[in-house]
């Protein structure tokens, strides 16, 4: 899907909101309840759903 | 629907997750706060709005029917928030934010140029960003809730789904 920009580059963001979801993302990561395949399993599906290259 | 249906969905956060470790609970943690920024980041009559709509097209009837404190939205245009493509107590802004906020839930990958400059209209570029990142935060902890009311909540009655 062909997608033009959508943010002027250096958009400014909220840096308490920005600084929250990655701390949810870095206290998720830490969990070790799931084996690493399971996780990668999801992680992937996950970005696929958000069409996510990173 | 198990016993998680009468309780709010903080309650429900607090009964996963910080009983089980200290780690989940600084998962718990964090998702208070991220919580808490997104309500301050964003206009609270638009993410209380779009975190109606939401919990509707999801089917979670308890984050449908609260109430967040302070948004200045009437009950009664939130019970007909489905109406908000033609219902008149609905401004553009709103429209513009609903329309991102339900395209968002139906397929966020497939979501258009357009739906996303008409937020950005409105909003103002950190509005728009600011806005997308409120709305993932409300959107995760409706699908959370509605997860673990169904895996992990005790039935309340025998048969009760």
């Amino acid at each position: 899907m062909e997608r033009s920009r959508r943010l002027a580059p250096g958009t400014p963001t909220d840096a308490a909101l920005r600084h929250a979801l990655g701390e949810i993302a870095a206290s998720t990561v830490r969990l070790a309840h799931v084996d690493p395949v399971t996780t990668e399993i999801v992680r992937m599906r996950c970005a696929h759903h958000h069409d996510c290259g990173t | 629907m198990g016993q998680f249906a009468t309780l709010l969905t903080d309650e429900v956060l607090d009964r996963v997750l910080t009983v089980r470790s200290a780690a989940f609970a600084e998962v718990r943690a964090d998702m208070g706060a991220a919580h808490d920024a997104a309500w301050a980041a964003t206009s609270p009559r638009l993410l209380e709005l779009c975190r109606v709509r939401i919990a509707t097209m999801l089917g979670c009837t308890a984050e449908a029917t609260s109430r967040t404190p302070g948004t200045g939205v009437d009950s009664a245009m939130l019970d007909a928030i489905s109406a908000w493509p033609h219902d008149a107590r609905f401004d553009d802004t709103d429209r513009a934010c609903l329309a991102f906020a339900e395209h968002s839930v139906i397929d966020v990958a497939s979501l258009d140029d357009d739906t996303a400059a008409a937020v950005r209209t409105h909003l103002g570029d950190a509005g728009l960003a600011n806005f997308v990142s409120a709305l993932l935060v409300v959107e995760q902890r409706i699908r959370l809730r509605l997860v673990w009311d169904r895996l992990l909540a005790p039935p309340t009655t025998q048969g009760d789904h």
